[in-house]
């Protein structure tokens, strides 16, 4: 009997060890999965201050052209005045309303996609350490059921049966051990996921973010060339016309 | 740039709470281990008391 309580004893302190490696990854996945939301956050505000910030830029730019045209209007007391108040107009529709209304539904958007990461990351981070504990705390009251029971039998009955009680010792051992790996699986498993899911979710967030406002500056882009552009073309327009003047 | 104030604490705010949420957990779970290894090392000095029981009485025999 001594062999088998020796055996049982190893057993039990191994699966104490076992359960101490679980204690640290979790305590490891957890700690991973609080820094992946946390870099998530930061990544997806510096991301709508960066666009933000590239958007008010180019508002300025276009703002530079304002005076510019204004400038122009003032020197030469151009008679298409009317036509520069609708570009000025434009420009200030771009600035204050478009603008403005499309950042925020930008910001809306990966406000939303962000949240969704941190309810799906905390899901599956809280649901699998659950997991996790539960099975840690069935598997030794399993095993504390079987070997109480195996003390039992064994005490009764070990030299008539010995062949029964090692096969039983066996089980226990067995499940345990089934027991113990089911646990390190979930944990490998869980934290598999959650960086699986964070990554996705990160990835969504930079797309809908980057996209429309790519969108906006590209347009204020395009609106700022055509601007430069009217504008060379009516310096020329005044140009030759002084230039007709002169040779007349 | 007050809306952007906003966002950026909504944004601090959901994560902070996710990040309780999952160190809860954690605890929790711990806890229960910590218990279940209770139940191992409870384990460990009952089959002590046997092993010492057992040479007791291999004593008494010889």
């Amino acid at each position: 009997m001594a062999q088998y309580l020796i055996e049982l004893d190893d057993v039990t302190k191994r699966f104490i060890d076992e359960c101490l490696a679980i204690k640290q990854d979790m305590d490891l996945a957890s700690k991973k999965a609080n820094t992946i939301l946390t870099e998530a956050a930061r990544s997806t505000v510096d991301n709508l201050w960066q666009k933000t910030m590239d958007a008010e830029q180019m508002g300025a730019k276009l703002t530079g052209t304002e005076e510019i045209l204004a400038k122009y209007l003032q020197e030469q007391e151009l008679k298409h005045s009317q036509e520069l108040d609708s570009l000025k107009g434009d420009i200030e529709r771009l600035e204050h309303r478009g603008l403005s209304e499309l950042i925020a539904e930008d910001i809306k958007k990966g406000v939303k996609a962000l949240g969704t990461a941190c309810t799906t990351v905390k899901d599956v981070t809280v649901k699998g350490f659950k997991k996790i504990g539960e099975l840690a705390k069935e598997g030794f009251t399993f095993m504390k059921e079987k070997t109480m029971s195996f003390l039992g039998k064994a005490k009764d009955g070990i030299k008539e049966a010995g062949s029964t009680v090692k096969e039983k010792f066996e089980d226990v051992a067995e499940a345990i051990y089934n027991k113990t790996e089911a646990c390190k699986e979930s944990i490998k498993e869980t934290a598999h996921e959650v960086g699986q899911k964070v990554t996705e979710a990160r990835v969504n967030v930079n797309e809908l973010v980057k996209k429309p406002l790519q969108k906006i500056v590209d347009k204020l882009d395009e609106k700022k060339k055509n601007l430069e552009s009217k504008l060379d073309e009516k310096i020329k327009e005044e140009m030759d016309k002084e230039e007709k003047a002169d040779m007349e | 740039m007050s809306e952007n104030n906003n966002t950026v604490a909504y944004i601090k705010n959901r994560v902070d709470t996710s990040n309780k949420a999952i160190s809860d957990t954690t605890k929790e779970s711990m806890q229960k281990i910590d218990e279940a290894i209770g139940i191992a090392e409870e384990l460990r000095k009952m089959i002590k008391r046997e092993m010492d029981a057992d040479k007791s009485s291999e004593l008494e025999k010889s």
